[in-house]
Order: C-alpha cells, then sequence, then structure tokens
C-alpha cells in the first residue's frame, strides 16, 4: 500500500516537471537563435517524447500491446534526441572555448 | 511602429484567449452540471427531510437509506489453547444483517449478532477485517481494521460449519420456504473442498470450494420440492484428503400459508465431526493411526463432477473466453465413451443466471469446455454450475471466477477505469481544462518574458548605434 502510494507520488512528479520542462524549454527556444536553438529544439523535442511516453505508460488498453511497443518507441527517440540535443550544445561550446576555429562549421 | 503594432498585436491575443477561455470554463461548467446531475449537487440529494409548511402542517419524513456505517474494534486473545479475534461493533441503523469480510474475502455472512469471534486463524499473522452492513436497500462498509494474530501456540482441529439456511441463522431443524435455498457456512480448513449431499424427496451430489477464509456458499440451482431433506457437508483439505470435517443437518421446505403455524424445535441431528488432527494439515502432523482410511467414509462411489476454471487467477477480461475443466470422478470405466448431457450455467453474485446451456459431451477424463464472455457481461464476481443427471440424481459441481474491468488509468493505488471516468465526465473534464488553461498561462508568460527581452536586447543595440537615444526607458 505504501509501495502503491510513494508510485503515485512519483507518477504524478515525472508527469508535472516534464510539463514544466517543456513550457521553460520553449522559454529558451523563443529567446535564442542557432546553434544554441537547435540545440534547445532538440531538447525540447526529447522532453515532448519523454512526457508522451509518461503518459502512455500509466494508460492500459485491452490487448495493448502495441501501447507498449509505443511507449519504448517513443522512449527511444527521447534519448536519441536528447543526445544530439547535448552534442549540438557540446559543438558550440567547443566553439566558444575556441577549440574547433578553423572548421567548416 | 512595427513593434508597436506586434506588441499591441500580442496584448490582444492575450486578452482574447483569456476571455475565450473563461467563457469555455463557464461553458462546460454549466454543461457539466447538465449532463450529470450530481454534479457538484450531491450534498444536496443527501437532504432526506421534506418540510411543509403551509397551512400550519409540518411533515418531517425520513427515507430508509443506506445502512449506517459500523464502526469495528478488535482485539486478539488466546483462552484454553485458542487463539482469537474478537471482533465487535455498533449496532448501525438501517441494517438487517452483517457480513465479515477478512483479507478482502467473506469470513461469514448474514450474521445479526453485532460480534464475532474468528478462531480460524494462523499464529503470527496480520488479519485486515471489515464489516459489511446490508439491507435491502444497500450495503455500508466499516473501515478496515488491521491487527496482528499474536504468537500463542494455536491447536486447531477441523471443523464444519453450516451458519445459514436460505439467507438466515436457524436453531434446530430449519423450516424453509424458499425452494432454491442459498446455503452457506464455514470451515477452518482454507480452501478446502467442499462435498454437499441433499438427500431427500430431491437427491443432489455438489463440489464446490471455500475461500482462503475457509467460507463457502452454496446455492442450489433447480427447485426442491416440499418436504424434509438431510444435507451434508464435508470439507476436505485439498493438499490431504485425510484431513477433513463433517456436518449435517435436517431441513423442511414448507409452504408459506404453514411457515407461520410452524415453529421449529428440533436439534440438529448430529454434531460436527472432525477428523482429530492438528493445526497444519500436513502428512507430518497427521498420528500414524489415522494413516488409514477415518472412519466417516464418503460414498466412494458416487458420482461427482469437479468444475476447475483453468483461466489464471481465476480472472478474464470481458469479451473473452473462459475455459472450464469438468471432471467427472470416480473412475469412468463405466461411462467412457458414453454421451452425457451437461448443462453449464453461469450467476452472478446476486444469483441471477447470466448464461445458461445444455450440451452433450462424450465422457473423457477431463472436460475443457471454452465458454464466451460478452463485453455485456459487467465486472463482478461469478460462479460457473455445471450439472448432470444421474439416476435420479442431480450432480452439481461448481467453481468461481472474476469478470474484471479494464483500468484506463493505472498510477500506483489509483485504478480509473472507462466507466468511473464516464461517471464523473464533467468533473474530468473541468479539471482537464483547468489544467490546460494552466498550461497555456505558463506559455503565454513565457513567450511574453522572451519576446520582452528581445524587444530590449534590439533596443539596446538600436540606443548604441544612437538610433534611440533620447528614449528613456532605453537609457535606464
Amino acid at each position: 500500500m505504501k509501495t502503491d502510494l510513494i508510485v503515485f507520488i512519483l507518477e504524478l512528479v515525472i508527469i508535472f516537471t516534464a510539463l514544466f520542462s517543456i513550457i521553460y524549454t520553449f522559454g529558451v527556444v523563443w529567446r535564442v537563435e542557432k546553434k544554441l536553438d537547435l540545440s534547445y529544439k532538440l531538447i525540447l523535442s526529447a522532453i515532448i517524447a519523454f512526457t508522451l511516453s509518461e503518459i502512455l505508460s500509466i494508460m492500459q488498453i485491452k490487448n495493448g500491446e502495441w501501447l507498449i511497443f509505443l511507449v519504448l518507441i517513443l522512449k527511444t527517440i527521447f534519448i536519441l534526441l536528447f543526445l544530439f540535443g547535448i552534442l549540438e550544445m557540446r559543438y558550440l561550446i567547443r566553439k566558444l572555448d575556441g577549440e574547433l576555429k578553423n572548421t567548416s562549421k | 511602429m512595427t513593434k508597436k503594432k506586434s506588441k499591441s498585436l500580442f496584448h490582444r491575443l492575450a486578452h482574447f484567449h483569456i476571455k475565450m477561455a473563461s467563457f469555455l470554463l463557464i461553458f462546460y461548467l454549466m454543461l457539466g452540471m447538465l449532463i450529470d446531475p450530481r454534479f457538484l449537487a450531491y450534498d444536496f440529494r443527501q437532504k432526506y427531510f421534506a418540510l411543509a409548511s403551509s397551512s400550519n402542517i409540518t411533515v418531517s419524513l425520513r427515507v430508509m437509506g443506506e445502512p449506517e456505517k459500523p464502526i469495528l474494534i478488535a482485539e486478539a486473545g488466546w483462552e484454553n489453547g485458542v487463539n482469537f479475534i474478537d471482533l465487535s461493533w455498533n449496532e448501525t441503523e438501517d441494517t438487517e444483517t452483517y457480513d465479515i469480510y477478512r483479507n478482502a474475502f467473506p469470513l461469514i455472512t448474514g450474521i445479526t449478532e453485532n460480534s464475532y469471534r474468528d478462531t480460524n486463524i494462523e499464529k503470527n499473522t496480520f488479519y485486515d477485517y471489515k464489516v459489511l452492513a446490508k439491507d435491502p436497500l444497500g450495503t455500508t462498509f466499516s473501515d478496515k481494521i488491521h491487527i496482528f494474530s499474536g504468537d500463542y501456540e494455536i491447536y486447531k482441529e477441523p471443523f464444519c460449519q453450516i451458519n445459514t439456511i436460505a439467507n438466515k441463522t436457524f436453531t434446530g431443524t430449519p423450516k424453509i420456504t424458499e425452494r432454491l435455498p442459498i446455503f452457506s457456512g464455514t470451515t477452518n480448513i482454507a480452501n478446502a473442498l467442499i462435498e454437499i449431499k441433499i438427500s431427500g424427496e430431491k437427491n443432489i451430489n455438489a463440489t464446490t470450494l471455500a475461500n482462503s477464509n475457509g467460507y463457502w456458499s452454496f446455492y442450489v440451482p433447480e427447485k426442491l420440492d416440499y418436504g424434509t431433506y438431510h444435507i451434508l457437508i464435508s470439507a476436505i483439505d485439498p493438499e490431504n484428503s485425510l484431513v477433513f470435517a463433517q456436518t449435517n443437518r435436517s431441513f423442511e421446505i414448507i409452504k408459506e400459508e404453514e411457515e407461520k403455524k410452524t415453529v421449529s424445535t428440533e436439534k440438529p441431528l448430529k454434531e460436527t465431526t472432525a477428523s482429530p488432527i492438528t493445526s497444519t494439515p500436513t502428512e507430518k502432523n497427521i498420528p500414524e493411526k489415522l494413516t488409514e482410511e477415518p472412519k466417516i467414509i464418503l460414498e466412494k462411489d458416487s458420482f461427482q463432477i469437479l468444475v476447475s476454471i483453468e483461466n489464471k487467477n481465476k480472472q478474464l477480461y470481458a469479451d473473452d473466453y473462459l475455459i472450464v475443466n469438468t471432471k467427472i470422478i470416480p473412475s469412468l470405466s463405466d461411462f467412457e465413451n458414453k454421451a452425457i448431457l451437461l448443462r453449464y450455467t453461469v450467476l452472478d453474485e446476486k444469483n441471477n443466471s447470466v448464461l445458461d446451456f445444455s450440451e452433450n459431451s462424450l465422457l473423457t477424463k477431463t472436460i475443457q469446455k471454452k465458454i464466451y464472455i460478452s463485453n455485456l457481461v459487467p465486472a463482478g464476481k461469478y460462479k460457473i454450475i455445471v450439472r448432470a443427471n444421474n439416476d435420479n440424481r442431480l450432480i452439481i459441481g461448481e467453481d468461481f471466477f472474476e469478470v474484471r474491468e479494464y483500468y484506463l488509468i493505472n498510477i500506483g493505488s489509483l485504478h480509473i477505469s472507462l466507466t468511473q471516468i464516464m461517471q464523473s465526465i464533467s468533473w474530468i473534464i473541468f479539471l482537464l481544462f483547468l489544467f490546460i488553461l494552466f498550461f497555456l498561462l505558463m506559455l503565454v508568460l513565457e513567450k511574453y518574458l522572451s519576446s520582452q527581452a528581445r524587444r530590449q536586447i534590439t533596443e539596446y543595440f538600436l540606443a548604441q548605434r544612437g538610433f534611440l537615444g533620447k528614449r528613456k526607458e532605453v537609457q535606464k
């Protein structure tokens, strides 16, 4: 019973914080441009995919094996987009640090 | 100029959004009130006093309602070698009988007293108890009580008893008018196989199962003729058939006119008999002399039907198949390859028939039948009865199963089914709408802050180049 309650609270915390993350990431995307903008757009898409997967994972549908599959796909999309976002940010920081001065990018 | 335009456009959009949001909020609130009359008006519906004050007459009317909620108290103890948990509760209004549930399963049903001593317990174990107050207008559960049984040594002799016949407790030989009586009782053998033998004007052999609390009930599916009957109940440990208990009782079915004239005075024909075996019914606990067949012999040559549900945990969802295995015992050598007419009946908790059909089956060791449970069957607990006639004796076997409803949402302990969603659709629309509104407002705020920031940056650079130098805001 206690575990159930903890699970319930944690699920709510995950969904609500994910929604807040979407809002504030939107705020950053609207403020910045170019590389930083692209990086945050990727992270925003990743967060949206993650939120959708979390919402879908609390749903149960009869013969809903496809739902489990969909959640898995969304989680994969999340991690891929998140990785690309981080890589983009890494590239930007390296450029700012002067590591990548002469690259075509 | 352009900036001013965009600012005013944004403001106009924000205003329009707030107006639309307020309108939609009020609209959905009103819609919710219209669609679901219970919406926001539940408390008013609970009032049950009517007043008529015109012409100096005041009428105060109290409508019979659901039973009052019982307040349950439990206490564990030990007395004369018996460990027990005493349960007691207040006498509640609008109540006819009480049922006691232990660990979510019935322990005893149909009692009229407001106390009960549970002696069928294990040591060092936690139990959850709930009392259900019942009357024809509804039922009310008490709060759950969680109690530890204690670590006293327990000596437990198998017992079996009949608690109610036709939903009534009784003394002596009960005289009943119901021709389709329900028998219920308890045994201290968990999940016992209950063999029921009714003899009299009509003969019935039946098998059913007790639950984990040892509670069992049996519904006679075919009308009994008027007359005197004798019922023999045997509770047999499913893991060791040498551990068993028996009890018997006579009862009479009389016509309704006769009911008023008669008063039952007879005593039970025989007290409960039990195999003298200690608490845990395992081979180790059986004394050597009892490894032989016990003296109370069941009619082993009698024809019996054992029914078992094969679905996992005896649970299934609607729109699925119920897999029923019917085993005919004893040996089939005499009957093999002969056809037998088996009648399958599915009954709900109130013993209303949900499905009923007959089928000729060739006798094999186990007859497997797949029964389709349609979408129209509501969630709940059901039992399946399989019956056959053999030499003027009705043979019955039954088992229980549960039709579950799919939960649309499942978060930890919160399970919400589609029916529950539909029942409070207005609240859900309202809350969802509030949530979306909050989400959109936060987005709008974020958009506003970012455009403000961009405007300030632009103005800063313009001011640096001397285009906006005279403006006070920018200088700041």
